[in-house]
């Protein structure tokens, strides 16, 4: 057992690939429950998506396809916010229509100007393709995600629980709003290389769905959260190197898996909750 | 000093003209119902008293300054359905959000404070503070709300349905810890469908149509032709029903 674990290791690429896994996964798990909570989860697809056409324009003007991606990440939220109250459409079309167009717009972009990054692997994420940069970058993004979290945890669980109680006891939610788009954008732009940008939403709504079932406060909720998170990166990785499929599929996959699995044993411990109170109470009887 | 005052306001939203022309006052240690039809302006006037939003003309003003600058003396409670409460935290956690502002970052909100004890058990709550949100009742659920409310402390409850879809207990101990609130000096302001409720307890009644139908004593307002005015003509008969059984009166 210990040998299987090991013998991937022997490799760069697979350590460089399995530290930035893990950093991605807790990255997007801690704001996976906020995106949860919220009901964000169509918001979060639609900003990874509309990453696509920042990065295209990144590479055109050779800047940092980071920079492209922030602001095409926290524009695309802004623009759905704006359509949804000029056009006065509900969210989710709003959300629909912004997000086809940016990630159509992005396809146009890249097919026309040729780049030489591979766009399969920016949809569905290379790991094993990660350089030291992007280790960096993804490590740097994670500790900007957990501080900005930790400082401001009480002011985020009052905003996504209750707006508008929030801004009017004088919580600036405006601002807090467009910090955590920044925070999800920049989260995406991290998990690029690992699972990429179709996938990403599984590790912002997974791991936290699977949280909710179980977890009975927030502490417990994002712990478990980025448990989830953290085990299906390094469970996806091992499961994609010793059967040679997709970093990407095998991540998201064991997430869902996951999520599906303590579905099932909840499910499952109710039912037997609920047939020895029956024969409690026929003893009883 | 008027503890809330709205002198002519009125409220667009585009095109669509949610309160026309809206003058009334109360004095502080007052209650005032806000009643109405769905979609009648109750929600926007309390929103306007909360200084989340202006009126597009007119003049609002809360405890004799413009809203945008009372913040912190005045709670403001939405509609039940607002929040999520499959939310993981427990009552505790939830009536101490109303004491936010007090304490600093970096403080999460489960420790042990006294002002949210003393909010706890005055809505009656202390033995359920460790349970989760999801796990209250209708009732339990509002009276959580009203304990963030007491705990922030404020001159000013404005409170958005909150005896909607509870039962005929629940609504009375609500009930008596807002007329509690009323007799230490607070003003409560009060959005809801139920006209019974707002008989014998309420000091005012603000009729509302888009437009003021009337204030006033609830005597004095809640007559059939102002609440044939307020809810159009074929609901009324079932008002007044309701009115003369639970107060005896008319």
């Amino acid at each position: 057992m210990l040998e299987l674990l090991a013998e991937p290791m022997r490799y760069e690429f697979m350590r460089v690939a399995l530290a930035t896994s893990i950093t991605v996964a807790v990255t997007c798990s801690i704001l996976s429950s906020f995106v949860v909570l919220r009901g964000w989860a169509l918001l979060g697809d639609a900003i990874s998506h509309s990453v696509l056409p920042g990065i295209a324009i990144a590479l055109a003007l050779d800047i940092p396809y980071v920079v492209g991606a922030l602001i095409a990440g926290v524009g695309s939220s802004a623009l759905i916010g704006l359509v949804e109250s000029r056009a006065r459409i509900r969210n989710d079309t709003a959300i629909g229509v912004v997000m086809t167009g940016a990630f159509a717009t992005g396809l146009i972009l890249l097919s026309w100007m040729r780049p030489t990054v591979d766009v399969f692997h920016v949809l569905f994420g290379n790991p094993i393709g990660v350089s030291l940069n992007d280790m960096l970058l993804s490590a740097g993004i994670g500790g900007l995600v957990v501080i900005a979290v930790g400082m401001l945890l009480k002011e985020i669980v009052a905003y996504t629980f209750d707006p508008i109680f929030s801004k009017v006891i004088g919580i600036p939610t405006t601002l807090l709003h467009y910090l955590l788009m920044v925070l999800l954008s920049l989260a995406i732009v991290s998990a690029l290389n690992t699972v990429g940008i179709v996938l990403v939403i599984t590790l912002l709504v997974t791991p936290g769905a699977t949280a909710q079932i179980i977890s009975r406060n927030m502490a417990q909720m994002i712990g478990t959260s980025i448990l989830v998170g953290v085990s299906s990166a390094i469970i996806g990785l091992y499961l994609s190197y010793y059967l040679s499929i997709s970093s990407g599929g095998a991540i998201a996959g064991v997430a869902t898996a996951i999520f599906f699995g303590v579905l099932v044993i909840k499910m499952l411990k109710r039912r037997l909750g609920l047939w020895e109170s029956q024969v409690g109470h026929e003893r009883a009887g | 000093m008027y503890s809330i005052e709205l002198e002519s306001a009125s409220l667009r939203y585009d095109e669509v003209v949610a309160l026309r022309d809206v003058t009334f006052r109360s004095e502080a240690g007052k209650m005032v119902a806000l009643i109405g039809p769905n979609g009648a302006g109750k929600t926007s006037i309390l929103k306007m008293l909360a200084g989340l939003v202006r009126p597009t003309s007119g003049q609002v003003r809360v405890l004799g300054k413009d809203p945008s600058k009372t913040r912190g003396l005045v709670a403001y409670t939405p509609q039940r359905e607002e929040v999520y409460w499959d939310y993981p935290l427990t009552v505790r956690e939830l009536v101490a959000m109303g004491n936010m502002k007090r304490r600093g970052l970096f403080r999460w909100l489960d420790s042990h404070d006294s002002r949210v004890e003393t909010a706890l058990k005055l809505v009656m709550l202390e033995d359920l503070a460790s349970r989760k949100i999801s796990e209250l009742s209708g009732g339990q659920q509002q009276r959580a709300f009203l304990a963030r409310a007491i705990c922030q402390g404020g001159e000013v409850y404005l409170l958005d349905e909150p005896i909607a879809g509870l039962d005929a207990p629940s609504e009375t101990v609500l009930l008596e810890i807002l007329k509690s609130l009323r007799d230490q000096g607070k003003t409560i302001v009060m959005a809801t469908h139920d006209i019974s409720a707002t008989l014998e307890i309420f000091d005012y009644v603000a009729l509302i149509r888009n437009e003021l139908i009337a204030f006033g004593p609830p005597k004095e307002v809640l007559t059939s032709e102002n609440l044939a005015n307020t809810y159009g003509g074929s609901t009324i008969a079932l008002h007044l029903d309701d009115l003369e059984k639970v107060a005896g009166w008319k």
